[in-house]
């Protein structure tokens, strides 16, 4: 029924590792890289959101992979609002998931600093650029705005992509196919996500699909869970 | 649907953005029974906009039990955007394509969803 993107666990994670990183390239870690590296793809397991599922009248949102570290239960009551962002063609997902700027910020900055320290790994730190702004695609453009998000997609490319023959890289080209790697994701399913917005008192919670049927099962879910009384089961 | 009156009277308070603990203060209450009420509140108005959706098979777009609004898509001769309040003392009114009376306006303001009375801005608030 949908996999969780953000969570407060992912969002400390990401959080980590930039500042992690940009300590690693100030204080000329030895070995730094490595322990990011495993720290990254770690996390990734850990904050891998799993399925959403509704049991016994909760909502039941689980993290991890192989194994579910992580579980969150929310009752009916807790929830504030749902938000179909798919549905809600004006809305983009950064008014529930503020804090993707300071990531996107954070990651360029350690690109930034990365490029300035040490040159010689100029294509690390422009993916660094690259990948922490890049997100922004999906993230600040709501439904309605595909054209724009494209258009950013491919200005954002190109920029890092004649920044990276500036310094000399020859894979610059890559930098183009991510572009097109984004535009395809704004516009065909199943590369195109849908996703869902749950608001409760504990925070924010954004349930995202490459299938659209999957966002309106768990409304469907959650509608009887409602409507069939407070602890009815789905 | 309408909300018991106690409960309703809570759930205004924090729809105009009164804090739960200035809510007991005023009302001579513990903070508990405020924020029980207030989330026995949104789960009949969460079930009342459910409720609308599944009666007139209306796709749900967004619902916020905090304000008491939902947005719905409709069919009806083409897609069609419903907008639907919890009216206090009444209940729920819907209303198409964003042809908002006066009274609705008003309340839109009264709970903080807009400043002014604009329909153009109400519909923006309710999408976004």
């Amino acid at each position: 029924m949908g996999h969780l993107i953000a969570n407060r666990v992912e969002d400390a994670t990401i959080t980590l590792v930039g500042i992690l990183a940009l300590l690693s390239i100030l204080l000329d870690w030895e070995h730094g890289e490595l322990l990011i590296g495993l720290l990254f793809w770690l996390s990734l397991l850990v904050t891998y959101g799993s399925r959403v599922e509704i049991e016994k009248g909760k909502v039941v949102l689980r993290w991890g992979w192989p194994l579910k570290f992580l579980r969150v239960e929310l009752n009916p009551e807790d929830i504030v609002e749902i938000v179909n962002l798919d549905a809600a063609k004006e809305v983009s997902l950064l008014k529930y998931w503020k804090t993707s700027l300071f990531f996107s910020l954070l990651w360029a900055t350690v690109g930034l600093v990365g490029l300035i320290k040490r040159p010689s790994e100029a294509f690390i730190w422009l993916n660094w650029i690259y990948w922490g702004i890049a997100p922004l695609v999906s993230i600040a453009f709501p439904p309605s705005k595909k054209l724009e998000a494209s258009a950013f997609a491919l200005l954002l490319s190109i920029a890092v992509a004649l920044w990276a023959r500036t310094l000399g890289l020859e894979s610059y080209p890559l930098f183009l196919l991510f572009a097109l790697v984004f535009v395809v994701s704004l516009y065909v399913e199943p590369f195109k996500e849908s996703r869902m917005a749950i608001v409760t008192d504990r925070g924010t919670y954004i349930v995202s699909s490459p299938f659209e049927r999957e966002i309106e099962d768990l409304i469907e879910g959650l509608k009887e869970v409602y409507t069939g009384g407070l602890g009815a089961t789905s | 649907m309408r909300l018991p009156e106690g409960m309703e009277r809570i759930w205004l308070m924090r729809a105009k953005g009164m804090r739960e603990v200035e809510i007991s203060g005023i009302l001579g209450i513990s903070r508990q029974a405020v924020n029980k009420a207030l989330r026995d509140a949104r789960g009949k108005l969460f079930e009342a906009f459910f409720e609308l959706a599944e009666t007139f098979s209306w796709k749900i777009v967004r619902i916020n039990a905090e304000k008491g609004f939902a947005v719905f898509e409709g069919e009806c001769n083409g897609p069609v955007r419903v907008y639907a309040f919890y009216l206090p003392g009444e209940g729920i009114r819907a209303f198409f394509n964003g042809e908002f009376p006066e009274y609705i306006l008003e309340h839109a303001v009264r709970i903080g969803i807009i400043r002014e009375k604009d329909k153009t801005e109400l519909v923006k608030s309710l999408e976004g």
